[in-house]
């Protein structure tokens, strides 16, 4: 009979030597730039993808601001200096020809895929998820397409989008993040490589799940995906997102940049659940997820909900954020953020109201084990025409283990007299009390522990659609069953 | 006229190099150490911008306005005893801190306290004050902090020895210059183990005057000692004033604050405590009544160094007009403070759309054995409420200063000293009926019928 501590520490130590099971490699070849980045990457990116000359002007306006910019350093994070000259801004799969159907996808890609149990095949897609896989740089395949544009949604790689529908892309594109924004976001509107296109036309509600699915395959290389999603008046859209990449001990940097907008009494729902490997137990490797995310609620009657699931990543940096500029107009975010070994986290949300009876509400749920530090750090901005306005907050940590670290930075600005906003925030470890509770009924311990988890975060993992939200408890499951102590 | 922060930064760098540093010859080298330290800092960053994280509400530029004189001798009186502070039925000790000097002689009690000035003290017991002077301010990365070390014209110094108990001063602290001034004040406060301290302290200024004042205080709680400091901040609506302060708390010791922000063009509380032993209790609790142009500032960092511990954060405000406020308060439990419970709570009233509030209750926490909860709220006043109260004949105007002074009955319940409390809910109710102006002795005099 194992003692207590022993048991724990055995626990434990199962726990952490968990293998990151989607850190295979897959054997693909690649065609790459030489790493480096200068106007002449730039203009080569624009060429390859054979480009409009607006989106090269976008790019390398983008690229001069970038220069001028420094690295954020308020987070709390400390991160390596990333030599951004060592870096390749694109890579991928080598194209055989040009691609009609799924049997033409490079079968390895499509290998690379199942086991990461994306339905990429149609003939299975019993799940009813549109997917738009992107490998490395580029969009591999997009699934349903037909489906949605009988009913007018478009769903596509950008680099399609701005082939085939250059003026909504001009319209929209960098209207809620500007090149100009922060580094981070400077960088991928210089160098964005692809990612997803969302049109959803008025009145529309899509009738199944958008997904898109994040690969990084390729070492040495950064990830910088756009998505841009548009929902006309009364339309309706949920989109998922999900990250993998394999295990190296070298750190590999996302950058991406969405937005959305969503017009009069639209609705969009943004579902990520992120997994990037984080490293190994020792802090070595993983992604740098610098990920600039943001909504605006442009019309009236809008909603914009952003859920969030953080288990990967080496350093997260991530704030999705919604502007509330219509009147009546709603936001939500949702995030559980779990951070183990060396992981570090820094992420919450902008709520930035400015129409008339906007309302708010933020739940973000931390938890953080090893030797990991997990911080929300969120901004509720009320301006003085946001009349009536309400903001409800919580943010909650929880602490496994004495060398971990969890941190709470609210902002809250109010300029008005007749709004109301609300934060409030607890940190502690698993209570004794509720664990003892749960053992008398004759659970062990971990399941104890999963139990309570499972609890504390549902209120987060209620929002996200069923598959997501399997796949969402299981990634909780592996990362920290039995980490009590 | 410094009409540039440029300007005001580069005559006060002149006065320091040209002026100060010849007046400054004869004291201690340690103290000259500080100050020059403290200058170098100051003259490199230079005052705070609104791109300093703690700074980004907070505009410096609306102190420009003024010619500050750097005060360095100042013309005062030789007694204060007419300005008399009287709480009823409380005897303290009293004394007077005037445009940044210590008026009065240096006193040795018969029960072993030492008062007096903070420059003769350093004359009188060299090793006492060098042991303690500078210790904590040092490490600040504040360019107020800066400035007051290295201007600090002078300050009281109080040394409570072991076991004397029940210890009540009152401290009028007077910015009463002729001229427009800069004013330093650099306050020690020690208390020794077992030892039971009160402070009471009114801030007061004359009615015509800018004033743009720093007081520093670094205060010094030994083991199972407590010190308990109430504090009315009441100057002029053309003066700001910063008042920083820098605590060390010892094992079972209690300190405790409660301060009123009541007028002021610019008030700013810093407030740092470290908490150093087990079962150590810290509360510090604020009130701010913010309106016309006026700003106020709280900005709380308690550390939890050790393990076991109890601290509190509780502001409220309340803003009227184009009144701004800013709290930031930050609970550091380090990674042996297991068992710590720590607390911080910020409410807010906002009376017009034109009133500002920046609320920024922060956590950062590496124990996992600890009970650590924040909140933060800001609304308005209930509307039921009023109707309910209204419905009973009581006017519209009174039934909303009926709510917004049971708003702040949290705070005035806090007041352990009994003497205080009906004097603080005079203060308030005259404050929020806009009857109470710059008093031309201290503030509680206000409270004495006529």
């Amino acid at each position: 009979m194992l003692s207590k501590e022993e048991h724990q520490d055995k626990v434990l130590k199962e726990v952490t030597e968990q293998e990151y099971k989607y850190g295979f490699q897959s054997d693909i070849e690649t065609e790459k730039f030489p790493p480096g980045l200068n106007e002449e990457i730039i203009r080569k990116i624009s060429e390859i993808r054979q480009e409009p000359e607006w989106v090269l002007e976008f790019r390398l306006k983008a690229y001069h601001a970038w220069l001028k910019m420094e690295e954020p350093k308020w987070a709390h994070l400390v991160i390596p200096k990333i030599n951004f000259n060592e870096l390749i801004y694109y890579a991928k799969p080598k194209p055989k020809k040009k691609l009609e159907s799924l049997d033409e996808v490079d079968p390895e890609i499509l290998e690379v895929y199942e086991k990461l149990g994306i339905p990429l095949d149609e003939q299975k897609a019993l799940s009813g998820v549109a997917v738009d896989a992107v490998f490395d740089s580029v969009s591999v395949k997009t699934t349903f397409q037909k489906e949605l544009k009988e009913r007018g949604i478009i769903f596509c790689p950008i680099s399609e989008a701005i082939r085939d529908y250059p003026d909504l892309v001009k319209q929209y594109l960098g209207s809620v993040v500007p090149y100009s924004d922060n580094y981070y976001a400077a960088l991928n509107s210089a160098v964005f490589t692809d990612g997803s296109f969302v049109f959803i036309p008025k009145g529309v509600r899509s009738p199944m799940e958008l997904s898109s699915y994040f690969r990084i395959n390729s070492a040495g290389t950064g990830q910088f995906e756009r998505t841009l999603v548009i929902v006309e008046e009364g339309g309706y859209v949920s989109y998922l997102e999900g990250c993998t990449a394999p295990q190296r001990d070298e750190n590999q940097l996302h950058a991406a940049v969405v937005e959305l907008i969503a017009k009069k009494d639209a609705e969009i729902k943004y579902s990520t659940v992120q997994n990037w490997y984080p490293g190994d137990k020792e802090g070595k490797g993983g992604i740098f997820n610098f990920v600039t995310k943001r909504g605006i609620c442009k019309g009236n009657h809008s909603k914009i909900s952003w859920t969030q699931v953080e288990t990967g990543s080496a350093i997260t940096w991530k704030y999705p954020s919604t502007i509330l500029k219509g009147d009546n107009s709603i936001a939500e975010f949702y995030s559980v953020a779990v951070t183990n070994n060396h992981q570090q986290a820094d992420t919450g949300t902008k709520m930035i109201h400015i129409g008339k009876n906007t309302k708010s509400t933020i739940i973000s749920k931390g938890i953080s084990a090893g030797k990991s530090q997990n911080s929300y750090r969120g901004l509720v901005d009320i301006k003085r025409g946001a009349i009536n306005s309400r903001n409800y907050s919580v943010c909650d940590s929880l602490l496994m283990g004495d060398q971990c670290g969890a941190h709470t930075f609210p902002y809250i600005d109010v300029e008005n007299r007749s709004s109301i906003v609300e934060h409030e925030a607890t940190t502690s470890k698993i209570s004794e009390e509720q664990l003892f509770y749960l053992q008398q009924r004759g659970l062990d311990e971990e399941s104890a522990v999963n139990m309570i988890v499972n609890g504390y975060a549902k209120e987060v993992l209620n929002q996200l659609p069923m598959e997501f939200a399997v796949e969402a408890q299981k990634l909780l499951e592996i990362s920290l069953e039995g980490s009590v102590g | 006229m410094p009409r540039t922060r440029k300007l005001l930064e580069q005559h006060i760098i002149d006065f320091f190099e040209n002026t100060f540093s010849k007046q400054i010859q004869e004291e201690p080298g340690f103290i000259r150490k500080a100050r020059i330290e403290a200058f170098q800092k100051f003259k490199e960053k230079g005052f705070p911008t609104l791109k300093d994280e703690k700074w980004r509400k907070t505009n410096l530029n609306r102190l420009l306005d003024s010619y500050y004189h750097p005060v360095a001798h100042s013309v005062i009186k030789d007694s204060y005893e007419n300005d008399i502070c009287i709480v009823p039925e409380l005897k303290t000790k009293n004394i007077y801190l005037v445009n940044g000097h210590y008026a009065g002689d240096f006193q040795e009690l018969e029960n072993g306290v030492l008062l007096g000035s903070i420059k003769q003290a350093a004359g009188k017991y060299p090793e006492l004050v060098q042991k303690y002077f500078n210790r904590l301010t040092e490490k600040s990365t504040n360019p107020m902090d800066y400035l007051n070390t290295a201007l600090f014209t002078d300050g009281f110094f109080m040394y409570v020895p072991e076991n004397v108990k029940n210890f009540n001063l009152q401290i009028s602290q007077k910015l009463d210059a002729p001229v427009d001034a800069l004013i330093n004040t650099r306050n020690l406060v020690i208390i020794e183990k077992d030892a039971q301290v009160n402070i009471i302290q009114c801030d007061d200024s004359n009615e015509h005057r800018s004033h743009f004042a720093t007081f520093d205080s670094e205060i010094f709680v030994k083991e199972n000692a407590e010190l308990n400091w109430y504090k009315y901040q009441n100057i002029n609506n053309l003066s700001a004033l910063f008042s920083n302060s820098f605590s060390e708390v010892k094992e079972k010791a209690r300190f405790y604050t409660n301060f009123y922000q009541l007028n002021g063009k610019l008030l700013r509380n810093e407030q740092f405590a470290d908490i150093l032993g087990k079962e150590v209790e810290v509360d510090h609790y604020g009130l701010y009544l913010v309106d016309k142009t006026q700003q106020f500032d709280n900005v709380i960092f308690i550390s939890h160094s050790s393990e076991g511990s109890y601290s509190n954060q509780k502001f409220k405000g309340i803003l009227d007009d184009s009144g701004k406020g800013f709290f930031n308060g930050q609970i550091l439990v380090k990674k042996d403070a297991q068992q710590t419970n720590a607390y911080q709570k910020n409410d807010n009233i906002l009376l017009t759309d034109k009133a500002k509030i920046s609320s920024q209750p922060f956590l950062e926490i590496y124990a996992d054995d600890v009970s650590c909860s924040h909140g933060s709220t800001t609304g308005q006043l209930d509307n039921e409420a009023l109707f309910y109260i209204r419905q009973r004949g009581i006017s519209k105007r009174d039934a909303q200063l009926l709510q917004l002074y049971a708003f702040t009955g949290e705070l005035i319940e806090a007041i352990k000293i009994p003497e205080l409390i009906e004097p603080t809910k005079d203060l308030i109710k005259k404050r929020l009926n806009g009857e109470l102006d710059v008093c031309e002795k201290c503030i509680l005099q206000c409270t004495v019928p006529n």
